[in-house]
């Protein structure tokens, strides 16, 4: 039913627009849930994500392989959090990003900030996955496909990003405990 | 298997992705090995915190803020029309690609279009039509001018067309069409009752030919060579000063007009006109306060809540049941004295109906008159016979209410309907003058002497 991301790159190098506008609709909860991460903060994530994809969609004729489309979109996400983060001064100390957490989820309950800022500090290959499977709600397969890699190595993946998340989430979870005592 | 083996597997088996002899070592191992198993236990909570996280998130707000935000800066840097970049910038994405070459000459002629009217003009015909095609939210009037017959006011938004009519026969009524699935959907607001069907029934789906007609029109002509883009220069038009242009869309005999007021939001209006004095083949389309962009509510394109589904037959026989009501009384009261007539068959009803259709009557006399010089226009051929009117007789059938769509609608769903009124008194609210049932319907709607109706649920 859905097409791939090549399909709607090569219709708006066609000159319909709107069909940008399904690849908004595949990506924007992987990109947020990434930037939320990386920038402490719901608001900030989404107004970096929102400019990822204006970015993206001016920068499209550089996009030299569209099947990558989701690496490369992944990558000016990435940039903007840096430019983002050093344009509002923000620190990734433990004690700031602690007390961004504090108030900004206890008034919105929504977005879960321990979790995001993990996702956010996987290794590239293991964000990747993540993103696809809760964000994007890929199968493994499909995961794989995307990817170009094996299904084993897809479900490698996301084992060993299991444990990566764990270990970051306790480690959040001391910082925590150990601030408040 | 020991703990290494198990933790690379242990995301599969969770997926439920392993053969059935790995599955069962890694159960086995969990079995013994605690902790492993309690490694598995908190993969599982991991699992539900990033279901839960991404099932709490709404992204559909910021989905469109981002679609609204680039066709924004798309039409903005547009209209700066800054040539050079723009073609230069598009261009190396076009090139790569021999297919979509044609594409890059239709984008360089928009540019050069833009370029070259710049210099005569501050506004020009590219800058004023490009939303027209590039818009994602597109709202404007539709109004047969000559006619007067109908004014719909259309939103177009995401893949969705929503019309609603200021006039009769849809008064009260709203479409939603879904471009994508092709199906339509249907709002009554005066009965509060919706309902979905194919949108090429009925011819109802005509409004998203009118956009493409334009759209297609427009994409001619700025793809054509600029001298066939006559401009007009400002004129008076409806009282209003406005900038207008004219050319041929590629269909001989048709000319598009575009007026536009630059210092309003509105893109004034579009016409289409082809002059075949033939009424066949002669039309004109007019969309007027053409707005680009402007934020949408998104229910309006939805069923609101307490509103009822039903087919779609039943759905138009309720709607136009109401003017058929109101043309009853007058039908029985000047012309049968006040009690409904002896009439023995269905056709012989119906035609006494398409009577009042083709003419819209209202008063006795005209009623008197038409049911006796109008017997020629019988079923079946109802609209080929209104095809054979000039077009007088249409603009005089226009302007007026039309209270028997009912039965035209009876007909072409081939409904059911008996007619029992003979010798009943207008006004006597115990004797049935005549029923009818939508084929999708179980019940029948039974309509009494004085009018009122009921639902009956018999046989």
């Amino acid at each position: 039913m859905s097409k791939s991301d090549r399909h709607y790159i090569e219709r708006c190098l066609d000159g319909h627009p709107n069909d940008f506008g399904y690849l908004v609709d595949r990506y924007t909860s992987m990109i947020v849930a990434n930037l939320t991460g990386k920038l402490g903060n719901k608001d900030h994530g989404e107004e970096a994500a929102q400019e990822t994809f204006v970015r993206a969609y001016f920068n499209i004729n550089k996009l030299k392989k569209p099947d990558s489309f989701y690496a490369w979109l992944l990558g000016i996400a990435d940039r903007i959090a840096k430019e983002q983060r050093r344009k509002r001064q923000i620190q990734l100390k433990q004690e700031e990003l602690s007390s961004i957490r504090e108030t900004g989820t206890a008034i919105e309950q929504k977005p879960d900030m321990d979790l995001r800022r993990a996702i956010s500090m996987l290794p590239d290959a293991y964000r990747k996955v993540i993103l696809l499977k809760y964000y994007g709600e890929r199968s493994c397969s499909q995961i794989a496909e995307q990817l170009e890699i094996s299904l084993f190595t897809a479900t490698k993946r996301l084992s060993r990003a299991y444990v990566l998340l764990r270990q970051s989430l306790k480690l959040f979870q001391g910082g925590k405990s150990g601030g408040a005592r | 298997m020991n703990c290494t083996e198990c933790k690379d597997l242990l995301g599969a088996y969770i997926e439920d992705l392993l053969e059935v002899s790995h599955k069962k070592n890694v159960a086995d191992h969990l079995g013994q090995c605690p902790i492993c198993s309690g490694e598995a236990e908190a993969v599982r909570k991991i699992q539900i915190r990033l279901i839960d996280d991404n099932r709490g998130a709404d992204q559909s707000p910021l989905k469109d803020e981002i679609m609204n935000q680039i066709l924004r800066e798309q039409n903005s840097r547009l209209r700066t029309a800054d040539t050079t970049s723009f073609v230069s910038r598009l261009g190396s994405a076009f090139i790569k690609r021999s297919i979509i070459m044609i594409a890059a000459v239709v984008v360089i002629l928009i540019a050069v279009v833009i370029g070259l009217n710049s210099i005569q003009d501050n506004i020009t015909f590219a800058e004023i039509v490009l939303p027209v095609l590039n818009a994602r939210t597109l709202e404007y009037d539709d109004m047969n001018k000559d006619w007067q017959i109908v004014v719909a006011h259309t939103i177009v938004f995401d893949r969705k067309i929503r019309i609603s009519f200021s006039e009769v026969p849809f008064k009260d009524m709203s479409y939603v069409i879904d471009i994508d699935s092709s199906q339509l959907l249907g709002l009554d607001h005066i009965h509060k009752t919706s309902t979905i069907t194919d949108a090429d029934i009925a011819g109802i789906a005509r409004e998203d030919e009118i956009l493409r007609t334009v759209r297609s029109a427009i994409q001619t002509a700025l793809e054509g060579p600029k001298s066939a883009i006559v401009e007009l220069g400002w004129q008076t038009v409806d009282g209003q000063d406005l900038l207008g242009f004219r050319f041929n869309p590629g269909n001989e005999g048709e000319e598009v007009f575009v007026w536009d007021d630059p210092s309003t939001e509105f893109l004034e209006r579009i016409s289409i006109i082809n002059g075949d004095p033939d009424p066949n083949q002669g039309y004109t389309l007019n969309l007027m306060n053409i707005r680009f962009d402007v934020p949408v509510d998104a229910s309006l394109v939805e069923v609101p809540p307490d509103y009822r589904m039903m087919h779609f037959r039943e759905f138009m026989l309720r709607y136009f049941e109401e003017n058929l009501l109101k043309y009853l009384k007058p039908w029985a009261e000047y012309l049968y004295d006040g009690v409904f007539p002896e009439i023995t068959s269905r056709d012989e009803f119906l035609s006494q109906f398409l009577v009042g259709y083709r003419l819209g009557v209202s008063t006795p006399e005209e009623i008197k008159e038409l049911v006796i010089s109008g017997a020629s226009l019988s079923l079946p051929g109802l609209f080929d016979e209104y095809d054979k009117l000039n077009l007088d007789e249409r603009k005089k059938l226009s302007g007026t209410p039309i209270p028997t769509m009912f039965f035209y609608y009876i007909n072409l769903f081939e409904a059911e309907l008996e007619y029992s009124g003979g010798g009943v008194p207008l006004g006597d609210g115990n004797s049935e003058v005549f029923r009818y049932r939508s084929p999708d319907s179980d019940s029948w709607r039974v309509i009494y002497g004085d009018l009122h109706v009921e639902n009956d649920p018999s046989k």
